[in-house]
């Protein structure tokens, strides 16, 4: 039997706000616990909640950039439950009128391209962080977190396979990023997602049973994760097993999901309007003034790259995934970079390092500057590519200017034919062998022979120069 | 003559002139509370050393001058309703739950308070939570009426009325969710108001149900109760349903005239269920008014007889939540068990005395799942035509006038033989909170001994009205010098 | 119905209210249909009480009875009646993004029942 999988991705992310959505302490990330707390968000007897202008408004820009719509008239609920990281325990939430509806955004899987509806986007506050004290076996809680202003982003059961997920989520943060109303840090819980999964036999329209998996740290683990349930999934209906509606985690050590708590119904969280919140109408003028806030979103970069830039559609998509490495290869752009290069750089070494030391682009003292001179410098031929890798080395590392750095290390490159020459010509005395080899019709001898004089030269010799330098050398032995 | 017989802005006067110092004021409070306060219950604890150093230092001030004669209130003592929040004061709400509780900030009304250098005496008994008519719900302590020892204080601020009755300050707060500051004062003879919803703000009142709570003052006379609310009224930035509305000169409304305005008496409050005693008084109130030159007719709201099934429902849901972060986790009195869960149970079921927890039950049945809609949603449907009853009679008159309860203070436990009465008494407090209209309590006499309150009624924000005819009414009989005899 | 419905908010003895029952069954008037006593336990476990066996039987009859009064709200036609959740027409409340200075450590972790370096400490919440 074959089955079609339906996954429904709910996606958390923390608003880039100065204070909490509902009372001023900071939002900031890191602090002692409990020091960014009051009476408010401590949830003590009496308190009110008041409204962050900004955190609506980056709520609004988010729907938009999602392609939401704005609703005219907005309000919060109350969603009810006990638990130690919930002080009020309500948490005040957007229950029948969210502030954004019916959106969606574009993906690419295989170089396929699909839309990915989205449901809602409410506004919420967020909850405060349960530690376990292994010492007593006791819990222990910050409430440093409490109020930081979250969206609920819920997408539509349109996404069929991990992959597309992954890609899903991927374009999300982006969209997140270039709007500038989230770091969507997964490491610093500012972007979280839950997943919810099902499998249907192929044809059929109802939905399947589905499981909903939490602890997905990363995008990586989504996508592990749901693909790891849909097999599971697939593997108890072919045994003729039942799914449950079940809460799973996913084990990142294990490699697998691990149940949690079989649901009963559904949960009973007694919804009902805010009564310490007045509604919230949001009127054409105030909407078209945060639409104007908009920057240029990565579908519309990607579009212009492609056409304006020339470049592949490929790398045009690499380049706007993540807003801040856009933003480089653009303030590149600026300083009059060749688009190719400056793009096959950032691809191509830029990517590798950060991926390698699982940096972020912001993160290394490299300035688009930098990085543009010394592809000019490429360009001019006062350094070679080999040597260039030396230098982005310095410059990722340490920072700095290249033209200094190639200055005080003496790695400008020799184009002088004389000293050249003299090179390859004691290279060829050392190694008669290698010229015999040659001219018994070993082509390979050549590229020993290149590498010995780029030694001989510390890397420095201009390689076209030396190939054909040596060419004319050797027939005159 | 008692120092706190006088009014609030003679007090004040004397003061200034240095006839009397503060200390001699928060002294004779604390005398007085010394002397009765074993009988009536009314203080829950006192702020007594606080006090006392609070008043050296504004004698000082008085002394070099200093006393600023924009604070109306300076020097001059109050009790606080024990659901209002004071920081370094702890309020307990009558509650065992919150029996440890310190808070560490002050409501809006009690820094407007003591921006116009009033002085704390103690914070005052009341049904545990508010929720309650007669203040028999106090884990504490059983108040007294200060007429009659053998009755009810109303409630739930059953506390702020007796100890405004019985002359142990001169003015006091309470809080008004279904008529908690209107019955009390009727019962005990003083004057209460529940101010327009929003008028006055909530940052720091303890919520019971968040759509129907108000501040209000209790004072000895419709003038007082102007003073104060004067101070206590206005818009805060802390509390988003507090109404950004100008507050205008309430004491400016005090002259006398009634001449033309519109009196509308709807007949449901006069009808069956309502005490004989208590309508012939409410009856003479309004020949006085006639006579003053007020136009009293008949008029109807319809839809008052569901008011009662819509409060609750609606005032029990909004409890249910607002009475959920006292979990014993953050603050509170926790009783720990093993596991989270039953820690969460222990507590609340200890903590919480019953009629609290009957409430909170019939609240999170209203919420929950399958019956939002039959119940919550439709008591909110329901809260609309009342509130439209409202509005429409405010098209054709100025206020609306009737007995604040159909009975004058009833025995301990005598509620539970004739329950009937007691739902009437609801129903004539209720209807304001759920339209969210401002009323007052005024003596309006005495039936058997016991005072009758007559209650007026105005538009949203039209307190001026009210006090006007109130005060008019006031100044124009002797009910407000009758006292108890204690 | 009126009066017994009343007789709700009052503390009455379990056997007053048997006799109540008694009563309302012998005028063949419906009693304990609307709620159960396993419905009292889910309210009672969502709101995060206990109660004894007699407890949830008192409840489970008061509960009944405010669903009963309740229903003469049904009296009343609604369709086209907006709900009130404000009474006052207020829109629009917001404050600016600015950050004040929090609580003290100190009064942040006053009233804690129970604390560790900082943090408020409860019973797991793992089980």
């Amino acid at each position: 039997m074959s089955f079609e999988t339906v996954i429904g991705l709910e996606v958390h992310v923390e608003l880039k706000t100065n204070s909490k959505i509902f009372c001023s302490c900071s939002t900031e990330f890191g602090a002692p616990p409990n020091t960014h707390t009051c009476p408010v968000c401590l949830g003590h007897p009496g308190v009110l909640p008041v409204l962050n202008k900004r955190a609506v408004e980056f709520a609004m820009k988010a729907s938009m950039a999602l392609n939401c719509e704005v609703a005219e008239m907005t309000k919060f609920d109350r969603k009810n439950y006990f638990y130690p990281d919930n002080p009020k325990a309500y948490q005040i939430s957007q229950f029948d009128r969210p502030i954004g509806e019916n959106g969606w955004i574009e993906i690419e899987v295989n170089g396929e391209k699909k839309r990915i509806g989205i449901t809602r986007l409410h506004m919420e506050e967020d909850a405060g962080k349960l530690t376990h004290d292994e010492e007593d076996g006791h819990t222990l809680v910050d409430y440093n977190r409490v109020g930081t202003p979250l969206v609920e982003i819920v997408s539509e059961p349109d996404i069929r396979t991990p992959e597309e997920a992954y890609a899903y989520l991927e374009k999300l943060k982006a969209i997140m990023q270039y709007t500038e109303v989230s770091d969507c840090k997964m490491e610093e819980g500012s972007l979280r997602c839950d997943a919810n999964i099902s499998l249907r036999p192929t044809g059929q329209k109802e939905f399947g049973t589905k499981a909903e998996l939490k602890n997905l740290n990363s995008f990586t683990n989504v996508q592990k994760g749901l693909a790891y349930e849909e097999k599971r999934q697939a593997e108890e209906l072919s045994n003729g097993g039942k799914i449950l509606q079940e809460t799973r985690r996913w084990d990142d050590a294990g490699k697998k999901t691990i149940l949690m708590r079989v649901k009963e119904g559904s949960d009973d969280y007694r919804y009902f309007p805010e009564p310490d919140l007045v509604n919230l109408y949001i009127q054409e003028d105030w909407k078209e003034q945060v639409r104007q806030e908009i920057p240029e979103l990565p579908d519309a970069r990607q579009k212009r790259y492609i056409h304006e830039l020339g470049l592949p559609e490929y790398d045009a998509g690499v380049l706007t995934q993540q807003k801040a490495m856009s933003d480089f290869f653009e303030a590149g752009l600026k300083l009059d970079g060749p688009a190719k290069p400056l793009s096959n750089w950032l691809m191509g070494e830029v990517s590798a390092y950060l991926n390698d030391k699982n940096k972020d682009i912001t993160d290394v003292p490299m300035k688009p500057e930098a990085l543009v001179k010394m592809i000019q410098l490429i360009e001019k031929g006062t350094i070679s590519s080999k040597i260039a890798k030396k230098v982005f080395k310095e410059l990722i590392e340490k920072g700095g200017d290249p033209d200094k750095i190639v200055k005080d290390k003496g790695l400008v490159q020799i184009s002088d034919e004389g000293e050249i020459r003299k090179m390859v010509n004691e290279t060829l005395d050392n190694n008669q062998q290698s010229i015999d080899d040659f001219k018994n019709g070993k082509d390979k001898a050549i590229g020993f022979l290149v590498g010995q004089i780029m030694k001989a030269s510390k890397g420095k010799a201009n390689p076209q120069m030396v190939n054909q330098l040596l060419v004319e050398e050797i027939k005159q032995r | 003559m008692e120092l706190f017989d006088y009014k609030l802005r003679d007090l004040h006067e004397l003061l200034h002139k240095e006839e009397v110092s503060v200390t001699n004021l928060v002294e004779a409070s604390y005398k007085r509370i010394e002397e009765v306060d074993e009988k009536i219950g009314a203080f829950l604890r006192l702020n007594k050393e606080a006090a006392l150093e609070q008043a050296k230092e504004l004698d000082d001030q008085l002394k070099k001058g200093e006393m600023d004669p924009a604070d109306t209130l300076f020097g001059l003592p109050v009790g606080i309703k024990d659901n209002i929040i004071t920081k370094g004061l702890k309020t307990t709400c009558a509650s065992q739950l919150l029996d440890n509780f310190d808070p560490v900030y002050n409501a809006t009304v009690v820094e407007k308070l003591a921006a116009a250098k009033a002085v704390t005496i103690g914070k005052l008994n009341m049904d545990e939570f508010a929720m309650g008519s007669s203040n028999e719900n106090s884990s504490y302590k059983q108040v007294r009426n200060p007429w009659d020892l053998n009755r009810v204080p109303g409630g739930s601020s059953g506390g702020s009325a007796a100890t405004v009755a019985a002359g142990e300050v001169p003015f006091s707060l309470g809080s008004d969710t279904g008529g908690s500051i209107r019955q009390p004062a009727a019962f005990c003879g003083v004057v209460g108001l529940k101010p327009t919803y929003g008028r006055v703000s909530r940052y720091g009142l303890v919520a019971f149900a968040s759509s129907l709570d108000q501040i209000g003052p209790l004072t000895r006379s419709v003038e007082d109760n102007a003073y104060v609310m004067q101070h206590i009224a206005g818009h805060d930035e802390r509390d988003s349903t507090s109404a950004n509305v100008d507050v205008p000169d309430y004491l400016a409304a005090l002259d006398g005239d009634v001449k033309g305005m519109k009196i509308g008496v709807p007949e449901e409050y006069l009808g069956h269920g309502i005490d004989e005693g208590v309508k012939q008084k409410v009856n003479e109130a309004l020949k006085k008014l006639e006579e003053l030159g007020a136009i009293v007719q008949k008029v109807s709201l319809p839809h008052s007889k569901y008011a009662l099934a819509t409060y609750y429902i609606l005032a029990s849901s909004e409890a249910s939540a607002n009475l959920s972060r006292f979990d014993g986790i953050r603050y509170g009195v926790r009783k720990e068990q093993d596991h989270l869960l039953e820690t969460y149970k222990h507590t609340r079921s200890e903590g919480f005395g019953n009629e609290v927890k009957r409430r909170i039950m019939l609240g999170t049945f209203a919420l929950s799942s399958g019956y939002y809609d039959a119940y919550y949603k439709k008591a909110q449907k329901v809260r609309t035509l009342i509130k439209q009853d409202f509005e429409d009679l405010f098209l054709n008159y100025d206020v609306i006038i009737g007995p604040t309860t159909p009975t004058t203070a009833f025995k301990f436990g005598e509620n539970l033989d004739d329950p009937l009465t007691m739902y009437a008494n609801d129903i004539l407090t209720i209807p304001m909170n759920l339209a969210g209209v401002p009323a007052i309590s005024v003596p309006c006499g005495l039936a058997d001994g016991l005072p009758v309150g007559l209650q007026i009624i105005g538009k949203h924000f039209d307190e001026e009205s009210v006090y006007r005819v109130a005060h008019a009414f006031e100044q124009a009989t002797d009910h407000h010098k009758l006292k108890p005899e204690l | 119905m009126i009066a017994c419905v009343v007789l709700l908010w009052y503390d009455h003895t379990i056997v007053k209210r048997r006799i109540e029952q008694i009563f309302f069954q012998l005028m063949e008037v419906d009693v304990m249909e609307r709620i159960t006593k396993n419905q009292v336990k889910h309210v009672a476990h969502l709101a995060r009480l206990n109660f004894n066996e007699e407890e949830i039987e008192k409840f489970a009859y008061e509960l009944d009875e405010i669903i009963g009064f309740a229903e003469q709200l049904n009296e009343i036609e609604t369709s086209n009646i907006e709900p009130t959740s404000h009474v006052l027409d207020v829109r629009n409340v917001l404050r600016e993004d600015e950050k004040k200075e929090s609580l003290s450590s100190e009064d942040a972790m006053k009233n804690a029942p129970d604390q560790k370096d900082g943090q408020f400490k409860v019973p797991s919440v793992l089980d």
